[in-house]
């Protein structure tokens, strides 16, 4: 308890000081936390949005890769059938089904629009997104339905129910149009998605394209979707020899994840500079009590104590500092955090250009909280190892003399 | 023989300029002796006290405690000498101000192997020889300088050392004051057979030692047992 008392004692001796180290410590804890969510909240994002969508493999026709154009109606899959089966045969695959994509147009009396059209079927386990934002929950079982988004039907002025002609060139290279109705309107979190896409059923994709027995893609789901890459070398031969080319989540977002994988290296350097700053902050406030105390030292060593046990008192008082410190940072940060997870942020521009949506939220993990309590508490162990050690080294008599 | 000291020098280094402060001293301290050095400001008391206390080196010569050649010792088996065998007193008490006057006393044991209720009674004991009963929860702030001095007696003799050796510990006392820590000190050397060396270059204070040796330049000028009167 003597012990306790002194480092306490001292730490309010003097209070501004103390509070300089403990609000170092706590910014930079505060900022690791928010910043830690913000990153876990992006790779949530992508693996319950993207993934959502996209699945965990896709599968293109031929020349699909080195294509310049992805949605050009020439690569398909001319008979995609065998291929889903083997899919389907699959005890990896929980999931599969064929989608069509294409370039196409959006006619409206003086208003003519390009977009991205998808066909997909009524029971189609992706589209998360547009699914859930529609009134019913579910997409329409019509054939003759188109999906557009309510951004879109404002533009066009265009509500339910109305009709609209979407024009494309089919596979013979010549122009096709169909008339379609406008089912319900759907809004995302993504003004890139609901500005250029629409859903039309997969049948009436096939019927545009003159795409009888073909689609664009085959996506699926795994078990596992870390076993993606495993699954596509294992087939990749097999699909190519059958025309198609098979890609697993992370081949086909492999931009994206670099740049996940890059931020992370990025805020592990930008925390390190603000650890830097936090611990030079710390050992100068430290340096400051430990040499206002030194006839205080050169007593205790003269009275038995060791070098060690100097140096252990010091590093407690930094112990104590960062582990305070550190819990008010967790303090703010953490409901900060909550609240966004709860709430989301909205990005903007920002995450959409990466193909993320414009609002995601934050996610919070504790193991990422007890990771900056640590982390907060070792830098202020460190900022006080310097002063520790100087203490520690200096001699009985000179300490003595600075009474 | 408590200690023994041969030939001790101690040479201080201010740049190229080489100080002696000690000059070949050679004496010895039996068990229980009450002894006083004096000598004029830079005579090297304090050097020589910090050396018979293990916290300074000498430069050349030896020093041996209870038979063991000082130099031999590393720096932790110092510090354990200190902890165990030698008590220190300090012209400017050097008490934990934070700490009541029985957690300073009961510092020095907490580095050794007593439980809580053995220090607890070892701490009342020495207060009660020091009569500090009733500040024993106060802090150094609250007493007086003489009070102060008595817990740093206290502190001291804590471990039960065989020496206690204490650097000008009257200097910031006044007469009164000076007076009642060198009887105490003299009881408790009586009452304990702890061996006291103190340095004082007050020549009134003389009267309470009963071996003086009084230093000039660095050498032993003086050294006379029986030289005080105010001890029975």
């Amino acid at each position: 308890m003597p012990y306790l008392k002194m480092i306490l004692f001292n730490l309010g001796k003097h209070p501004r000081r103390t509070a300089l180290i403990l609000v170092a410590i706590l910014a930079s804890v505060l900022i690791m936390e928010i910043v830690s969510g913000t990153l876990e909240g992006i790779r949530q994002n992508f693996f319950t949005n993207m993934l959502a969508d996209g699945g965990h493999g896709q599968v293109y026709g031929s020349g699909y890769k080195d294509h310049l154009q992805p949605w050009n109606s020439n690569i398909v899959l001319e008979d995609y059938t065998p291929l889903l089966q083997r899919l389907k045969d699959s005890d990896e695959v929980v999931w599969a089904e064929p989608i069509i994509n294409f370039g196409a147009m959006l006619l409206l009396d003086d208003k003519n629009l390009t977009c991205l059209a998808s066909g997909i079927q009524g029971q189609s386990r992706f589209f998360d997104k547009v699914r859930n934002s529609l009134a019913s929950g579910a997409f329409p079982e019509t054939d003759n339905f188109i999906l557009i988004s309510r951004q879109l039907a404002a533009f066009l002025d265009l509500s339910e129910g109305q009709e609209l002609v979407l024009l494309a060139e089919d596979r013979s290279g010549s122009p096709y149009y169909r008339v379609f109705v406008i089912g319900e309107l759907f809004e995302t979190d993504s003004a890139d998605f609901d500005q250029n896409r629409v859903l039309i059923s997969f049948s009436a994709a096939q019927d545009l394209l003159w795409l009888p027995d073909g689609a664009t893609e085959l996506r699926f789901l795994l078990e596992d979707r870390d076993s993606a890459d495993d699954f596509s070398d294992r087939l990749a031969a097999d699909f190519a020899a059958a025309g198609a080319e098979l890609y697993s989540w992370r081949e086909l977002n492999a931009g994206l994840l670099m740049l996940i994988d890059m931020m992370d290296v990025v805020i592990i350097f930008f925390n390190l500079l603000m650890l830097l700053v936090a611990a030079t902050v710390i050992t100068n406030a430290i340096l400051m009590n430990v040499f206002e105390r030194l006839p205080e030292y050169g007593t205790l060593r003269a009275i038995g104590f060791r070098r060690r046990h100097l140096t252990a008192m010091i590093l407690a008082e930094g112990a104590i500092l960062g582990v305070a410190g550190s819990i008010g940072g967790l303090l703010v940060g953490i409901p900060l955090v909550l609240y966004f997870q709860h709430n989301g942020l909205d990005w903007g521009g920002i995450s959409e250009a990466f193909g993320m949506g414009s609002f995601f939220t934050f996610h919070f993990r504790i193991d990422h909280s007890l990771q900056n309590l640590a982390t907060g508490t070792l830098t202020a162990l460190g900022g006080s190892l310097y002063a520790a050690w100087a203490a520690s080294r200096m001699d009985i008599i000179g300490s003595l003399k600075e009474t | 023989m408590l200690l023994q000291v041969h030939a001790l020098e101690k040479d201080y280094h201010l740049g190229k300029t080489i100080i002696p402060a000690l000059r070949g001293l050679s004496f010895n301290i039996a068990e229980g002796d009450f002894l006083s050095i004096m000598g004029p400001s830079g005579c090297g008391k304090t050097t020589l006290l910090n050396i018979l206390g293990c916290i300074d080196k000498p430069s050349r010569g030896t020093v041996y405690f209870k038979g063991v050649d000082l130099s031999t010792l590393s720096e932790n088996q110092e510090a354990d000498l200190r902890h165990r065998e030698i008590g220190f007193i300090f012209q400017s008490f050097n008490l934990v101000p934070v700490l009541t006057v029985a957690e300073n006393i009961e510092l020095p044991l907490l580095l050794g192997k007593a439980g809580k209720k053995e220090r607890r009674k070892r701490v009342d004991e020495l207060v009660r020889l020091v009569d500090l009963s009733e500040f024993a929860v106060h802090r150094p702030d609250e007493l007086s300088g003489g009070q102060r001095q008595r817990v740093a007696i206290a502190r001291a003799l804590v471990n039960r050392p065989s020496l206690v050796i204490a650097d000008e510990p009257t200097a910031n006392l006044d007469s009164e004051n000076a007076r009642m820590v060198l009887e105490e000190m003299a009881k408790l050397n009586r009452q304990e057979g702890v061996s006291f060396i103190f340095s004082t270059h007050n020549p009134e204070i003389l009267e309470y030692a009963r071996r003086l040796i009084r230093l000039k330049d660095g050498l032993i000028v003086e050294d006379v047992t029986g030289a005080g009167h105010a001890l029975p």
